[in-house]
């Protein structure tokens, strides 16, 4: 099973059950307090939407494949997520541990390479400036 | 020929729009000859442009692809998802 989900602002805990798994693996990106050693408060998201969507399901059903994983559940925010709070979460189910870590590390990847997904710091100066 | 072609994040505040409409002599240009046009048009994306992909219909577009005036174009820059 394969879930996208694209949230407005933070993204609330995750709960999930998934049947036949060994391993199941939770990662959640956090927006960090300071971007280029400048604090900021939060993050603005911009989501290219229908084609996000796209190209995360299509990472999702390579990963899949390539690892053999079981499940991966996708969510990501778009418009402002403050300090500390979660803007990317993934869940990757799967028989054992090895390939899960490892469809883990790959899905991130090709998602920071692929998906049309950007942000811009909100410094706390309130100038908010955009950076890749 | 006109196409207009979205831009978003980095790349639209440094531009300062999120659409440009880049003009051909002829019909049905590739993928290749839009960037190039882009990166002659948009000299403030100039450290971006290397690294840039098209979109055509929201997906990747190769640079043999023939885009059609119809097409929704994006130019997909300096991406920080995750």
């Amino acid at each position: 099973m394969i879930t996208i989900t694209i949230h407005e602002g933070p993204i609330s805990p995750a709960t999930h059950e998934y049947t036949d798994a060994g391993a199941v693996i939770c990662f959640e990106g956090v927006v960090r307090p300071t971007e280029d050693g400048r604090p900021i408060e939060a993050l603005d998201y911009e989501v290219y939407e229908p084609m996000a969507q796209a190209t995360l399901s299509q990472i999702a059903e390579q990963t899949r494949s390539r690892f053999g994983v079981l499940a991966i559940d996708v969510a990501h925010s778009r418009g402002r997520v403050p300090v500390g709070q979660c803007s990317f979460r993934l869940v990757i189910a799967g028989k054992h541990r090895k390939e899960s870590l490892a469809a883990m590390d790959h899905y991130i990847d090709r998602l920071k390479q692929d998906a049309p997904i950007w942000k811009t710091p909100v410094y706390l100066t309130q100038n908010a400036e955009t950076k890749p | 020929m006109r196409i207009s072609v979205r831009l978003f994040g980095p790349p639209a505040a440094l531009v300062g729009s999120t659409e440009v409409e880049v003009d051909f002599d002829h019909d049905a240009p590739t993928g290749a000859q839009l960037l190039e046009h882009l990166a002659a048009q948009l000299p403030e994306l100039q450290d971006a442009m290397p690294a840039a992909r098209l979109a055509v219909n929201h997906q990747f577009a190769s640079n043999q692809q023939v885009i059609q005036s119809e097409d929704e174009v994006a130019l997909i820059a300096m991406i920080s998802g995750g």
